[in-house]
């Protein structure tokens, strides 16, 4: 759209001097709004290195399947939900028929995606809204991938397929008030009683934690200090007086990113979880990093999608708001801005694609995901602060979509690994020196 | 803007201070364009009268030459008795011939310089604040009388040893040994590196570990004049930097000095002796670098109202206003920090923590850094050429920004102030 094509002639507005009583000003503000607002979650080309061209079909059907959804069942709702700090249930049925629950684990009800499928999916998600993509991180990546990778086989049958079906909700209980970034030094305690163990101690924004059916607690075995996992099973967490016994949460309200899921402090006083709840293949915190470690890029894939989501709303709304009498895309000190948007956002897409090679091949370190996540987090900040800007007032609201990406790219930011952490992981790297 | 001081004037009470109210008036700033907010209302007539005839010796003297010496690696010797009949040398210190002015006007006098080139601003700082300072501050009455009249002069020179081939940051760790022999001399071994003007010096104030702790706390100073045998002196070449200036690496071959050598004060016992020297030039800098960067801003705004593309003046676009704008935000807050030091100092000097002075050195020699690019890359290919100061300014402030504490040495002597907690060493983990 240009300047020039635009229907001046026909806006009531252009002689109000002739024509003054035509105009129902409340009702042209809305209308206004309404067109400042309706293209902001449009699609617009972000290929400009040809990423697209070498896509695989299962990646396409994957990435066409979540964009699917979000456009349909996402985007109308989810503003509200994130005003409200509620979770959309709603969305659970129509988010399993996407059929990327689960994510590149296969079989038991895993769709089996590759790297890059999974990725493109998670961008998608997150392009709509950070807090879904949340929850099917915690879903999927953390609960479903610690079952599959640490459970029996009689424990995968039992779980997964429910989970992957969005019938079961699950959540990953390791973080601690006391152990962020040193979960390895965790303080909950398992103590065996014949066929059951007796849980105790606290966990701290747990996605899900409140609503999970089904939570994976790692705590320190008593007998020989290795850190352990166990499931605790809840029939319908929706129901508040379903909590088994020695188990309490409490919401944590007052988010001010990511509002849409919801994280909780649990608190275990002698909670007791039988033997056939412990996924036999987690022997120490080991192992609790090999879950982490398939988990590390999921966040750099969901930067990426926060950073397309505000680069294109910020794209199309200098082409629709006109200020001095033409888009405010037509100064230079726009166009400067959205040019280096896109050049950041091109670079976080080439290392989210080379993560996806790296990883499908095995390749695929710490060290790389360090700077995967250090390099697109820190970007898309800047890339969700830069379309904030440039929506100025507008980009405060809600219905304009960035300042929510934005604060939701704060929480993304932090998570799996600040930028600190990060930077120290990598800093070993290159030195050999331990900083942390 | 006559109204507005009148009216200030009638309804605010009688000043007592002596330095007048900003009237708001910027329009003919001292400092010229770049003055956004009054800056020139901050000072005197007396203070500003001093700034201006200091750049009219810049713009004779410095101006005119200094593409040319920097060209050619030059240090222009015969400019130092110049500057010393301009009053600039060890100007802040009393007595002993030298000018007893204040910290805001030694200020003043060291951005002008440095609008001319970081490396002559550096002569003076090393000259004044180091060398002559380190003598007036620790030194004995002979030493004074010796040396402070003739460095006022700048018949002689001075220079400042303490950084070492592998004691920069940390000069705790030097390993320059100063031992006393039978008879009380004092006989000096050891490597300086990176100090200013060691090859013309008269006369070198030299630091070492008398190795009565074997770590910072016996580290004492030496007037070392530059002839004692065993003394020498070695211009370090083909710098990218203060090209215009001279470092040197000395080495110091059993320099056999009678006892009085050594500055007695009991102010100069331990690395507290240098540092206390080192905030004097760290002051000097917090101003030095605002005159650099005002004066690549003025090269640029110069430029781009006069360079016309696509049938616009340059700056006639947005891109290069947005710049500019920033830049003289920049130079502005600067000159906001460096004034606030400045009166800090000369009101209340023991005032001046070194976090006071880290904040400013920390920040302005960044900012002025980042102006000196920016404006260097305003200017296209021209600004690659020493027709155009900027890049100079920014080739030169690459030495400034490291020396007398890189950014990282600030933030942790901050760091340190905020926490309590040092942080300049850890212990492996």
């Amino acid at each position: 759209m240009n300047a020039e094509a635009m229907p001046q002639a026909t806006d009531p507005r252009a002689d109000p001097l002739t024509n003054p009583r035509t105009v129902d000003w409340a009702e042209d503000t809305t209308g206004y709004l309404e067109s400042l607002r309706s293209g902001l979650t449009t699609a617009r080309d972000t290929d400009y290195l040809l990423l697209e061209q070498d896509l695989p079909e299962d990646a396409r059907r994957a990435r066409q399947s979540v964009r699917d959804f979000v456009d349909r069942h996402v985007l109308p709702v989810i503003n509200g939900y994130w005003e409200r700090a509620e979770f959309p249930y709603e969305l659970l049925e129509p988010l399993a028929a996407t059929g990327v629950v689960g994510g590149s684990i296969a079989g038991h009800g895993g769709p089996g995606l590759s790297r890059l499928a999974a990725g493109l999916a998670t961008v998608e998600l997150s392009r709509g809204d950070g807090s879904m993509n949340t929850f099917l991180g915690v879903q999927a990546n953390l609960s479903m991938g610690t079952i599959n990778m640490l459970g029996s086989e009689e424990q995968k049958q039992r779980w997964l397929p429910d989970m992957a079906a969005l019938r079961k909700i699950g959540a990953f209980a390791l973080t601690e008030p006391r152990h962020g970034s040193d979960s390895a030094n965790l303080e909950t305690t398992a103590r065996r009683e014949g066929d059951t163990w007796v849980i105790n101690g606290a966990k701290r924004w747990i996605g899900n934690g409140s609503m999970a059916h089904l939570v994976v607690v790692f705590a320190r075995d008593e007998a020989d200090g290795q850190v352990k996992a166990f499931v605790m099973e809840r029939e319908d967490p929706r129901d508040p007086e379903d909590r088994p016994e020695g188990f309490d949460y409490q919401v944590i309200d007052g988010k001010v990113g990511k509002r849409a899921i919801l994280q909780a402090n649990l608190a275990f006083r002698g909670l007791r979880i039988p033997e056939e709840n412990r996924l036999p293949g987690a022997e120490g915190f080991r192992d609790v990093s090999r879950v982490l470690a398939t988990t590390r890029g999921g966040a750099s894939w969901e930067a990426l999608g926060h950073a397309l989501a505000c680069f294109e709303a910020a794209v199309t709304y200098a082409e629709v708001r006109e200020q001095f009498g033409r888009p405010v895309g037509s100064n230079q000190l726009v166009q400067n801005t959205l040019a280096q948007m896109l050049t950041e956002l091109t670079a976080i897409q080439l290392l989210c694609f080379r993560m996806a090679e790296l990883q499908e091949s095995g390749q695929w370190t710490g060290s790389m995901a360090s700077i995967a996540k250090m390099h697109t987090a820190g970007k898309a900040r800047w890339i969700a602060q830069q379309a904030r800007d440039l929506l100025a007032g507008n980009g405060l609201l809600l219905d304009f979509h960035v300042a929510r990406h934005l604060t939701d790219m704060e929480v993304v930011h932090t998570y799996e690994g600040t930028e600190f952490i990060q930077s120290l992981l990598i800093g070993r790297k290159i030195t050999g020196r331990n900083a942390l | 803007m006559n109204t507005a001081t009148t009216n200030a004037t009638t309804n605010a009470p009688a000043a007592t201070h002596p330095i007048p109210a900003p009237s708001g008036d910027i329009s003919a700033s001292f400092l010229g364009p770049v003055d956004l907010t009054g800056l020139d209302g901050m000072f005197s007539a007396e203070e500003k009268a001093l700034a201006l005839r200091v750049r009219g010796f810049v713009d004779e003297h410095i101006r005119p030459n200094i593409g040319r010496w920097y060209d050619q690696a030059v240090f222009p010797r015969e400019i130092v008795p110049e500057l010393g009949r301009l009053g600039v040398l060890g100007m802040h210190l009393h007595g002993y011939g030298c000018a007893g002015r204040t910290a805001v006007e030694y200020g003043l006098a060291a951005q002008e310089l440095e609008a001319g080139d970081s490396g002559l601003r550096t002569f003076v700082s090393v000259q004044g604040s180091l060398a002559m300072s380190a003598i007036h501050k620790h030194g004995s009455e002979e030493q004074k009388s010796q040396w402070l009249p003739r460095m006022a002069t700048g018949e002689a020179i001075g220079c400042f040893g303490l950084t070492e081939p592998n004691a920069g940051s940390d000069p705790a760790s030097m390993t320059t040994t100063a031992r006393q022999a039978p008879g009380g001399d004092w006989v000096l071994t050891g490597t300086k590196r990176w100090i200013g003007l060691a090859t013309l010096a008269d006369v070198a104030v030299i630091w070492a570990q008398t190795g009565a702790h074997g770590d910072g706390r016996g580290v004492r100073g030496f007037v070392v004049p530059t002839d004692t045998p065993g003394f020498h002196a070695e211009a370090i070449g083909q710098k990218l930097s203060m090209r215009a200036s001279v470092q040197c690496q000395i080495t110091l071959d059993e320099v056999r000095l009678p006892a009085e050598a050594i500055l007695p004060a009991d102010s100069a016992i331990g690395l507290k002796g240098p540092f206390q020297c080192l905030n004097e030039a760290r002051y000097g800098i917090i101003w030095g670098v605002m005159g650099a960067a005002r004066d690549s801003f003025n090269a640029v705004l110069d430029y781009t109202m006069g360079r016309t593309q696509f049938g616009t003046p340059l700056a006639g676009f947005q891109l290069t206003q947005a710049k500019l704008a920033d830049m003289a935000v920049a130079i502005n807050t600067g000159y906001l920090l460096a004034h606030q030091i400045g009166r800090t100092k000369d009101a209340t000097p023991a005032s001046v923590s070194p976090a006071m002075i880290s904040t400013g050195k920390l920040d302005n020699c960044r900012v002025a850094i980042g102006i000196a690019r920016e404006a260097r890359e305003m200017l296209g290919g021209n600004g690659i050429t020493l027709d155009y100061s900027p890049l100079r300014h920014a080739n030169n402030l690459e030495s400034v920004r490291t020396y007398e504490g890189t950014d990282e040495v600030h933030q942790l002597t901050i760091g340190r102030h905020l926490t309590g907690l040092g942080a300049f060493t850890r212990t492996e983990g």
